[in-house]
């Protein structure tokens, strides 16, 4: 527009700077313009980014060089994340101001941040392909990617109404009024907004109503994808489905997984184990018993072995020593006898034991000293273990008793003292193995009614058989036992010294 | 009650940074001066051709 008086050019103003004329016309488009942009500001600082940009709009429209109000527009369009429209203002408004211009600062503080306007064209790109999701039907996708978005962009004022209107289209209500909530923070008066809001609480009214029966508008319902809106410094927007929620559910669930495995699983794992361990000891256990009781049982065989062994190395010596002293003293009886000392061979062959004799010309050299001598040493011989008897020496009264009955197994009264010092030594088997031998071989002996008596005293005898005594004839002498059984009636019992009633073993009586 | 296909039909594709050169370029920049400046030189045109 030129001046009407000198033609000079009027940019943005209504006095001529050349010839200071004044155009009213031009002077009532700039104060239109002006009082636009006023209105506005006005508007924008009350967050109503809507009217605002209806107001700049209308200010450029009257004056497009008006650079404060396009400087506005565009940080407003900056505002509601539309940065493209806001770079576009910017650029105009620099074209038409080149110096002193702010919008010149904003172009350079964006060029200079490349990762920011990477971004900003990466949120609008998102946005354009949840339209695209939408128009191909598929709402999902197209409401996962406006999330995206509006995490990214907070005050992307299109994404928060599209994404209300697809949560009213799937009658999610309550996440849409959340959603158009924080639309209308950004921005108050977007009739738009407005508009979605208002159906929002008029269908979310009736659902309400529908079902409680009451009219309790903006209830929270149970909605399956809720919306969490973080208030934080960032003002992020989020929910529930967000990837980290997802990380923090999904290590949840293998720590409960892990857990159960702890709780359920390893003690089973571990008692089957015990189990197993303790069978196997159970196992070892028994086959180390059997084993101890194996070796047990060779020690015994090997402690039987070696008793055995002992004793029959034992009895072999023994047997042998027997066997050379009974032999030695056999030749001294002999030689006794052939110097005519029968007392001396008598008392030799009555100290021979005659099971130690094996050799048959040795027993019939015994068995004819025996008979040679047994008169002359049998009184002597009882008369010795009588009077050992008396002084109450029993051991030597046995053995002397002993060797009378080697030499006259019939003498009744050795018999008896056998019992009595047997007795008295308190060896009540062998004391009453002799009186029953008296009482049974020797009836009408002069003892028999003491051998009773005495037996009485011992008690309970009916297990204990009578001694035989037929030991001292060996066996190729069945001579010397023919008259065992000749009686011995007239043995005087008080009169030990008297032989002449004594049977001498052949039957005859000296 | 919002007719939700034409609702969404309402919601065009932002421009990304590489087309804000063509933006820029589409803006429609005429003012009410601009409009004065039409109107006065269709008046002049008008008058000239009164006056031959």
């Amino acid at each position: 527009m030129n001046c009407i008086k000198c033609n000079m050019p009027l940019e943005n103003v209504y006095i001529c700077p050349h010839c200071g004329h004044v155009d009213k016309v031009a002077k009532k488009i700039i104060y239109s313009s002006n009082w636009h942009y006023n209105q506005g500001l006005a508007k924008a600082k009350v967050r109503d980014l809507s009217g605002a940009v209806t107001s700049l709009s209308q200010s450029l429209k009257y004056n497009k060089r008006n650079t404060d109000a396009r400087n506005l527009l565009g940080l407003i369009y900056y505002q509601m994340g539309e940065i493209v429209a806001a770079l576009s203002e910017w650029v105009i408004s620099v074209h038409f101001q080149e110096r002193n211009n702010i919008a010149a600062d904003y172009i350079q503080a964006i060029q200079n941040n490349p990762a920011k306007l990477k971004a900003a064209n990466k949120v609008i790109q998102k946005y354009n392909l949840a339209l695209n999701y939408v128009q191909e039907n598929n709402a999902d996708l197209a409401i996962i990617e406006l999330k995206r978005v509006v995490n990214m962009s907070p005050t992307y004022i299109r994404a928060y109404q599209l994404l209300g209107l697809l949560y009213m289209q799937r009658k999610q209500y309550a996440a849409a009024r959340k959603v158009l909530m924080r639309a209308v923070k950004v921005d108050r008066n977007n009739m738009t907004t407005l508009r979605y809001l208002k159906e929002v609480n008029h269908l979310h009214g009736k659902q309400e109503k529908n079902q409680h029966g009451r009219k309790d508008e903006f209830m929270q319902i149970n909605d399956p994808n809720p919306i969490v809106i973080e208030e934080g410094s960032g003002h992020n927007y989020a929910d529930y489905n967000t990837g980290f929620l997802s990380f923090i559910n999904i290590l949840i669930g293998i720590v409960i997984g892990a857990a159960v495995i702890w709780l359920l699983i390893v003690p089973s794992i571990t008692k089957t184990k015990a189990s197993e361990y303790n069978q196997a000891v159970v196992e070892y256990s028994a086959q180390i018993s059997e084993r101890n009781k194996n070796i047990d049982d060779l020690q015994n065989q090997i402690t039987d072995l070696q008793s055995k062994l002992s004793q029959y190395e034992s009895t072999v010596g023994n047997t042998v020593d027997d066997a050379g002293a009974s032999e030695q003293k056999l030749i001294e009886a002999v030689g006794s006898y052939l110097q005519n000392n029968v007392q001396d061979a008598g008392t030799l062959i009555a100290e021979i034991e005659p099971a130690a004799i094996t050799n048959a010309q040795e027993k019939k050299i015994y068995n004819i000293l025996k008979e040679a001598t047994k008169s002359s040493v049998t009184e002597t011989l009882y008369a010795n273990a009588k009077d050992s008897f008396d002084k109450k020496d029993y051991v030597a009264a046995i053995d002397g008793m002993t060797k009378v009955l080697r030499m006259d197994d019939s003498y009744s009264y050795a018999v008896f003292y056998m019992g009595r010092s047997y007795q008295m030594l308190g060896d009540t088997g062998n004391a009453a193995g002799y009186y029953k031998r008296l009482i049974q071989s020797y009836p009408n002996s002069d003892m028999v009614d003491d051998a009773r008596k005495y037996l009485d005293q011992l008690g309970d005898t009916t297990s204990i058989d009578p001694v035989d005594i037929s030991g001292g004839s060996t066996s190729d002498s069945n001579d010397n036992s023919e008259d065992n059984s000749s009686d011995n009636s007239d043995d005087d019992l008080g009169d030990n010294t008297d032989n002449g009633s004594l049977d001498n073993g052949d039957g005859s009586e000296e | 009650m919002i007719n939700f296909e034409e609702e969404l039909k309402k919601f065009k594709p932002s421009l990304e940074i590489d087309q804000a050169e063509e933006a820029i370029y589409k803006n429609d920049l005429r003012d009410v001066t601009d409009i004065l400046e039409d109107m006065m030189k269709e008046v002049k045109i008008a008058s000239g051709n009164k006056r031959f």
